[in-house]
């Protein structure tokens, strides 16, 4: 469950993260032409936080080594996503990325 | 004045990357792919010796003991060692082992022989399985090559590590904005698309490229710099073993043999206090050293792993049956050797479950990709500089013709690794060797294919060309396992044998992806254009009809495939 959680924070570090850059802030809302800096840079500090806390979590559930390997590497995947998702559905990257942590949630159960 | 010698610096370096990276990407693209399969070694071999009987998961620990008590007090009676390894995590069989010391030579000294063998869990029978390279083959490849001696290849592939250590740390110079670029990718802008994929595979698994690099450097330090140990402990075997015996602690002491015999307990006298202390059905693996003496003791290694460590094993009187020694694994407070240990660790990853398993798989992937595309952004740049000139250099032809044998066709050729596998009779003398072979004689066509059919095919064609063998040779694996083995998907889906059935579908689903590339070369408008050029036509602008939005797909396929 806990593991869920680190998950959840970082789907969601990575999402927004993604939109406090500019090109992908437009592929995301293409109706808003210029995002203010000040959006931009809040976006940012999420990101960093919810990343933050999810390798917190991964570290505390796994110990130090374990679980920032652990981090690592679930961190590259998901990003990996986020870029496909960014490029080929970007409007739907919000809702595919939660998804996806469902379908993951779903895949190994309440045991993770 | 600052900027322009950054400038320059940056221009350096990138002719580093460039070059240092063209040069040695083959077989680092080799290592790479043959190194992310030894992630799964044991279960790779699992599914090449199709004669071990599946796992029966209601058979407990206590009776498996008892059977392989059994059948060696029957085939090795005098034996001075018995082990036996349990189906346990990453172990899918229960085999033996013994050490034979009945045989005298004809000088008189005794012959110490190690056999082994797998039991049948059901019967209590040996069972005789095909001998293959396996997935260790594939795994030790990664680093010893083939056909040539191994400290040879170890300096080869150290040297190869240090190219790539290079390319990552001039990429990352060059690389102008990691951040800002972290999530680009723009698909269908040729080779802004090549190079926006080679950045994402690069800097998505930074940390693992990193790590996997710099540790596998230090894996054969003592190869690659033996001086500094010379300088310290001095030339010479004897000082060798010093340092040895120094850093690379054994924490259990084994008493060797007293020549006086006793009478030994059996594997199941101590189960109890083992189960006590460390739960049921938790034994990796368990042996009995000097049998007979009054020295003997058993040891026995415990499952699973505690965080990166390995879980203790425990060393107990083969007379009395008392715990005599709980090891940790034989490390010494040392900084530099725990560094060292901690590098190793993360580069095998044998703490690694299931899960952390396969994305440490896919990173690797990831890292064969980003030379992949490196290799191709390298062709695609200058293609589309030839295409403007009218003039195509003999490089530029060379480098693509080899980067479409050296992409696909080691995939090709791992594919037929497997099929050899399957297709040599069982009994066959020289299996091991012509696996390989195998493997080798096929990368050599893939190689040699886009040379024959130059005047025939266009590169684009000819990447199709290998891409539907790819599809076709994974995606016919879980039917020839159908045909020729028991343990095909029928039977494997039904009784939760997961490795054996991840092992076809996960080839079901590379050739799935092959195929789709595939698809998209051939059946992309415009494409029907490439097939009236030959590759000498080339030369020519317009025929140059490779879409970028073609390539950026066929080669994610290809990666995420691979």
């Amino acid at each position: 469950m806990m593991m869920l959680f680190a998950l959840f924070f970082m789907f969601v570090g990575l999402i927004v993260f993604s939109l406090s850059m500019k090109r992908n802030f437009k592929q995301c809302y293409p109706q808003i032409k210029r995002p203010s800096l000040r959006l931009l840079f809040i976006f940012r500090l999420i990101g960093y936080l919810s990343l933050s806390i999810s390798i917190y979590l991964c570290v505390l559930m796994q110990g130090l080594g374990l679980g920032l390997v652990i981090w690592f590497g679930a961190v590259t995947i998901a990003s990996l996503l986020q870029v496909i998702f960014l490029t080929y559905r970007p409007q739907w990257t919000i809702s595919s990325s939660l998804i996806t942590l469902l379908c993951i949630a779903w895949l190994t159960g309440i045991n993770v | 004045m600052s900027k322009t010698v950054n400038g320059n610096f940056r221009q350096s370096m990138k002719w580093l990357h460039t070059w240092a990276g063209l040069t040695v990407a083959v077989v680092l693209y080799f290592m790479f792919i043959t190194g992310s399969a030894g992630y799964f070694n044991n279960e790779i071999t699992y599914w090449m010796q199709p004669e071990i009987p599946l796992i029966n998961n209601e058979i407990d620990q206590r009776e498996m003991i008892a059977i392989a008590e059994k059948r060696l007090a029957k085939v090795a009676p005098n034996a001075s060692e018995w082990w036996i390894d349990f189906p346990i995590g990453r172990e899918y069989a229960l085999s033996i082992w013994w050490k034979d010391v009945s045989n005298q030579a004809e000088d008189g000294n005794i012959v110490e022989e190690w056999n082994d063998e797998l039991l049948n869990l059901n019967t209590g029978e040996p069972v005789t399985v095909r001998k293959t390279g396996g997935g260790d083959t594939l795994y030790y490849m990664h680093y010893a090559l083939h056909y040539i001696p191994s400290v040879l290849a170890y300096w080869i592939t150290s040297l190869f590590a240090m190219f790539m250590l290079i390319g990552l740390i001039s990429g990352i110079v060059i690389h102008k904005q990691i951040f800002k670029d972290f999530f680009t990718f723009r698909k269908g802008k040729q080779q802004h698309s090549w190079r926006d994929m080679h950045n994402v595979l690069s800097v998505l698994p930074l940390p693992f490229h990193i790590m996997i690099t710099y540790s596998g450097l230090l894996l054969f330090m003592f190869t690659t710099m033996p001086s500094v140990l010379t300088a310290t402990y001095g030339a010479g075997e004897d000082n060798q073993a010093r340092f040895n015996d120094v850093v690379f602690v054994q924490d259990a002491e084994h008493k060797d043999a007293a020549g006086i015999a006793a009478k030994n307990i059996s594997f199941s006298r101590i189960l109890a206090d083992v189960e006590q202390r460390w739960g049921e059905n938790q034994i990796a693996y368990i042996g009995i050293e000097n049998r007979g003496d009054i020295n003997a003791h058993i040891e026995l290694g415990l499952h699973g792993y505690d965080g990166l460590d390995d879980k203790p094993s425990l060393t107990y009187n083969a007379v009395n049956g008392e715990l005599q020694h709980v090891s940790q694994g034989g490390r010494t407070p040392s900084a530099a050797k725990k560094f060292y240990d901690l590098m190793i660790m993360l580069h095998e990853g044998k703490f690694s479950g299931s899960i952390l398993r396969w994305l440490y798989f896919i990173s690797g992937l990831m890292g064969a990709g980003m030379i992949a595309t490196g290799m191709i952004l390298w062709a695609t740049k200058r293609r589309e500089r030839a295409d403007k000139k009218g003039y195509a250099s003999k490089g530029l032809i060379l480098v693509e013709r080899l980067n479409v044998g050296s992409i696909v066709g080691l995939l090709i050729a791992i594919a037929v690794y497997f099929w050899v596998n399957r297709l040599l009779p069982a009994n066959f003398s020289e299996r091991e060797s012509w696996e390989i072979n195998g493997l080798f004689i096929c990368w050599s066509i893939m190689f040699a294919y886009p040379y024959f059919l130059a005047n025939k095919r266009t590169i684009n064609q000819l990447w199709g060309d290998q891409l539907t063998i790819a599809a076709i040779l994974y995606g016919l694996l879980p039917a020839l396992n159908f045909l020729t083995t028991d343990n095909h998907l029928g039977n494997t889906l039904f009784s939760g044998s997961w490795v054996l059935a991840g092992f076809d579908l996960t080839m079901l689903v590379f050739s799935l992806c092959f195929a789709y590339g595939a698809y998209l070369i051939f059946h992309k408008k415009g494409n029907a254009v490439a097939a009236t050029h030959t590759i000498k036509e080339n030369n020519s602008s317009n025929s140059r009809v490779k879409s970028a939005d073609v390539n950026v797909v066929v080669v994610k396929t290809a990666e995420l495939a691979k």
